[in-house]
């Protein structure tokens, strides 16, 4: 990087500094506060990390938001990849028709998405009916809505279109005779995608995979709209801590417990995903 | 070099054995027929080349040898079984593709090694893989990337690795076109003594008539997804089939006339620049129209009685060892080989050797 | 984060608010030299026909701000970041908070004299004074939250036991609100009215117990009063502790009902304050404005149009019985009922407790 282009960063390092760690140091600096009839007193008090270190329901409710970002991203990753590749295939103008239909859920509100679920997976709604109507089932299935069936659904069907971005702009510079190859030497179609495909596709599986689990393990309003009496979230929990409780040490010390943890798995997933037999040399290259 | 090859060609095996047959193969890309009704047969060990220009339908031939095109029509059977249902992975073929195709994330080792691991339960990969790279000059390059190889080592380690696991036949698609012409010429040779070596038959594909004579035993000379001549390297060039042949290998003059006279396996064409008798081709009768492929070692400034064409210097290009001279004759351009360069405008006789030149149908 | 929290009337808000503000913009650039005075409020509470009457009496522009929550109203005396607001709109049970933080004034009651005919339970609360005995807000606006039951499934009218009937399981809702719903369960519990909102920790222990083994009972935890009303009809619950809102919006298309369990009915109750740091100028508008919301024009519009009563008796006589009824001043032992949601010293053990039960 030359000096120009060193100059040239500079303004989105400092945009990055201010916007990302300025109000993490707020985080830290609240969480040892006090606080005293409705107020926030500056202080060195470890009341707040105490009482979070013990709290199981806390770090439940972590642990619940880092399976939540998992489970999300293997599913946006398993569904992802068929629907990127076949992207890969298609005729310029198609390509076009079907990045628009594939973002058409990040047209609409998330609010406006979640009744939508709503009337689909009820108890009176289109999935039951339906299923009544063909007679393959008696009684509604309840299980549709308001259970963790829902939220992983739904959290896999807001976050794939990210997935097959990420996944799909990695497909297209994949080079086809190198499928071609590993076929002629004897690959499965199945062992060229492994072997092949996914290595090659790696920076565009991390992008996706990171972006998924970022959002997914932050979500709040699906679980807590669509999950029924399963649908507590850390997220929202911080949110009842700063808001209704007023206890802001305690909210800072667990957003940035649920912050260190999500961010220690996702160098994980980074981590794992560049062990992928020659994902190193395609990210060093790229 | 060109004459050289072909005295070496004279080994070739006689009688081998089927490997290869394709019957009546057809295939269409939209609207376009790109393989058009075409039998083919490869010999065991033998050296065969599709040669051709580019959207002849030689490329398309190979795909479906190898697997990547369903031929719409017709039968390919290798060592006698069928190939329609056997998908790329399970053909005993492999391919070095135009653009090498290396896996840019693995190392060339690992390249080498991928049928082999794929193949599971083989013990020896790593002397197999040595091998295979000793076979190319390459056996120091294992850790690189090919990314950090030129042109003619990808080319290397793609033929090691499509080499490793001993195909029974070995698919080479223009592998040496992306190169420069010195280190094609090397690479020729590397590949020809390869062949030998493996006694593995390969069918080349290429646009280059020089690099097909060279390398082949057999060359398949295409046309508009047709086969328009199928022989050894010196009938085509000899003895081409038709006029289409007889342009596309060489620097010849056709002369378009009729017949007027058969011999038995010679005839005699009236053409513009006079009446010639020369060896042609079966089938020609008399008042057909046909074509006098007037190839440039044919012509001489030489010779005994009178001339057989007069004419003068039109250009005259100096090649080093010798020149090649363009001579206006009755309105065309003769072209022949002349040991010093000559002025244009300079009226020159000219004596063909007609009992080594060839009357050829004209292409459809 | 504030975007998220979803706490109150949020669905009613969206169309509403959309509205009023779409009405305020050219007006306010018209008539830009008229006196204003801002009033933070819910929607609900502020509709611009509730205040026509006083802006036509006095000359006055009545701006509406709208609140998202409670706690955002709150963080935003706190930080300084609604020094626009003249009135705000504290809860009666949650004032003290305001009144601790000092972010209301003391009032002078003898500015406000529609005070004259408030019912006495809410003109005798201490909740309003401060630990000087002074007043910093004034109870103005209430009403009751009942279970709201469709009465076609449930034959007998529902007490706080039904929500933790096995017999409804799958078709129940509680509110997603660690205050109100500890409260329920301790009323199911047999714990005395007077001491919902006083638990000890023992009892505290009783009250998760019967919570957790409440939760495969109920359909979801209801976040706000619109998702409740969907919920509703969407079939999916056909009892759920609620507010009024769902009632009426569905009792034209399906038969509902609503509950007042003998064992304590919740109600809500809302407030005025002036922010502490209003300047001297505005006051007497303010002041003007105040007792407004307890005369006879407020309390006639709000009730025909949005259904709730203002802590005045002033116009109840004149209303009908079916309008008596609708806003719960028709039988005034009502006003004997009450309990009044606020939280108890230890509410932050409380929340614990319904965190641990939404984690169970």
């Amino acid at each position: 990087m030359t000096f120009r282009q060193r100059h040239l960063a500079l303004p989105v390092a400092v945009a990055i500094i201010a916007g990302c760690l300025a109000p993490l140091a707020v985080l830290v600096a609240f969480s040892f506060y006090e606080v005293e009839e409705f107020d926030l007193v500056p202080a060195f008090s470890f009341r707040a990390w105490g009482e979070l270190a013990v709290s199981a329901t806390d770090w439940f409710l972590i642990g619940k938001a880092v399976l939540s970002g998992l489970t999300t991203t293997v599913f946006t990753v398993v569904l992802g990849y068929p629907v990127a590749l076949a992207l890969t295939r298609l005729s310029a103008s198609a390509k076009g028709l079907a990045v628009i239909v594939l973002l058409t859920p990040l047209y609409t509100g998330e609010i406006v998405r979640i009744y939508a679920w709503r009337i689909v997976l009820g108890g009176e709604g289109l999935v039951n009916t339906v299923l009544q109507g063909l007679g393959l089932i008696d009684e509604p299935m309840k299980v549709l809505l308001f259970s963790p069936f829902t939220i992983g659904l739904v959290l896999t069907y807001n976050n794939l279109p990210f997935m097959v971005l990420a996944i799909w702009v990695s497909a297209e510079m994949v080079d086809r005779r190198l499928i071609e190859a590993a076929r002629d030497l004897g690959a499965r179609p199945v062992d060229a995608f492994f072997r092949v495909i996914l290595p090659l596709t790696v920076p565009g599986l991390a992008a996706g995979s990171l972006t998924v689990f970022a959002l997914s393990a932050g979500e709040m309003l699906t679980p807590s709209l669509l999950g029924g009496t399963s649908g507590s979230t850390a997220m929202a929990l911080v949110d009842n801590l700063f808001g209704t409780a007023f206890d802001w040490p305690l909210a800072s010390a667990l957003a940035l417990a649920l912050l260190a943890t999500l961010f220690l798995v996702a160098s994980a997933m980074a981590g794992l995903m560049l062990r992928l037999k020659g994902a190193r040399a395609v990210i060093g290259r790229a | 070099m060109v004459v050289e090859s072909r005295m070496e060609k004279r080994t070739e095996p006689a009688l081998s054995p089927l490997l290869l047959a394709m019957r009546g193969i057809v295939k269409t890309f939209g609207r376009s027929r790109a393989v058009d009704g075409i039998d083919l047969d490869v010999p065991e060990r033998a050296f065969l080349t599709l040669l051709g220009p580019s959207g002849c339908g030689k490329t398309t031939v190979l795909r479906m040898i190898a697997g990547f095109e369903r031929p719409d029509a017709g039968e390919i059977r290798l060592d006698n079984t069928p190939l329609a249902d056997v998908p790329p992975e399970r053909r005993p073929v492999n391919t070095v593709f135009q653009s090498y195709a290396l896996f840019p994330h693995l190392t060339v080792h690992d390249n080498v090694a991928f049928s082999l691991k794929l193949r599971g339960g083989v013990s020896d990969i790593g002397v197999r893989v040595r091998r295979a790279l000793d076979a190319v000059h390459m056996a120091d390059f294992g850790d690189r990337y090919p990314h950090q190889l030129s042109g003619g080592q990808q080319q290397r380690v793609a033929v090691a690795r499509s080499i490793i696991a001993e195909p029974r036949l070995l698919l080479l698609d223009e592998p040496l076109s992306a190169l420069d012409r010195k280190m094609r010429g090397h690479l020729q040779i590397e590949l020809k003594a390869l062949q030998r070596r493996l006694g593995i038959a390969f069918v080349y594909v290429t646009h280059d008539q020089e690099e097909a004579f060279a390398l082949s035993d057999i060359v398949v000379v295409m046309n508009k997804g047709r086969i328009a001549q199928k022989a050894d390297p010196e009938t085509i060039y000899s003895r081409p089939a038709d006029s289409f042949v007889a342009d596309f290998i060489g620097n010849s003059t056709l002369v378009e006339g009729r017949i007027q006279a058969r011999h038995g396996d010679r005839a005699t064409i009236e053409t513009a620049l006079g009446t010639i008798t020369a060896p042609a081709a079966e089938g020609l009768a008399v008042g057909d129209a046909a074509m006098l492929v007037i190839r440039p070692e044919l012509l001489s400034m030489r010779g005994e009685g009178s001339a057989t064409f007069t004419g003068s210097v039109g250009h005259s290009v100096f090649q080093g060892e010798r020149s090649m001279v363009g001579a206006e004759v009755g309105g065309l351009a003769l072209r022949f080989p002349a040991e010093a360069p000559l002025s244009v405008g300079t009226s020159v006789a000219l004596w063909l050797d007609a009992d080594r030149s060839f009357i050829t149908r004209i292409a459809a | 984060m504030q975007r998220f929290t979803l706490n109150r009337r949020q669905m009613l808000g969206g169309l509403a608010a959309g509205a009023g503000l779409s009405l305020l913009g050219p007006m306010r650039q018209a008539f830009a030299a008229v006196p204003e005075i801002v009033w933070a409020t819910w929607d609900s509470n502020g509709h611009p026909e509730y205040v026509a009457a006083f802006e036509k009496a006095t000359g006055t522009k009545v701006k509406l701000s709208f609140l998202s929550s409670e706690d955002a109203q709150f963080a935003a005396l706190k930080t300084g970041s609604a020094s626009d607001w003249d009135i705000v709109n504290p809860s009666l049970n949650q004032a003290s908070r305001y009144i601790k933080a000092k972010e209301l004034m003391p009032l002078d009651l003898s500015k406000v004299p529609n005070l004259a005919t408030m019912y006495d339970v809410f003109k005798t609360t201490d909740k309003v004074k401060g630990e000087d005995g002074k007043t910093y807000a004034i109870p103005y606006l209430w009403g009751l939250n009942p279970i709201v039951y469709r009465s076609d499934i449930h034959t007998e009218e529902p007490t706080y036991s039904t929500l933790f009937d096995p017999k409804f399981k799958g078709q129940l809702a509680m509110r997603d609100y660690a205050l109100e719903s500890i409260a329920i369960a301790a009323l199911h519990l047999g714990i005395p009215r007077e001491r919902a909102f006083l638990l000890t920790t023992d009892e505290l222990a009783e009250v998760k117990k019967a919570l957790i083994a409440q939760k495969p009972l109920l359909r979801t935890y209801w976040q706000t009063i619109g998702d409740l009303t969907n919920l509703f009809a969407t079939g999916e619950v056909t009892a759920a502790f609620s507010w009024r809102v769902p009632y009426d919006a569905l009792k034209d298309k399906m038969k509902v009902a609503m509950a007042k369990p003998k064992a304590g009915i919740m109600g809500w109750c809302d407030c005025f304050g002036i922010p502490a740091s209003l300047p001297e100028e505005k006051l007497e508008t303010a002041y003007k404005f105040a007792d407004y919301l307890l005369g006879a024009d407020y309390a006639a519009t709000i009730a025909e149009i949005g259904n709730y009563a203002t802590t005045s008796s002033i116009i109840r006589d004149k209303l009908t019985p079916e309008k008596q009824a609708a806003i719960f001043v028709d039988d005034l032992s009502v006003m004997q009922n009450f309990i009044w949601p606020v939280a108890p010293e230890n509410y932050s053990e409380w929340l614990k407790v319904w965190n641990e039960v939404k984690a169970a």
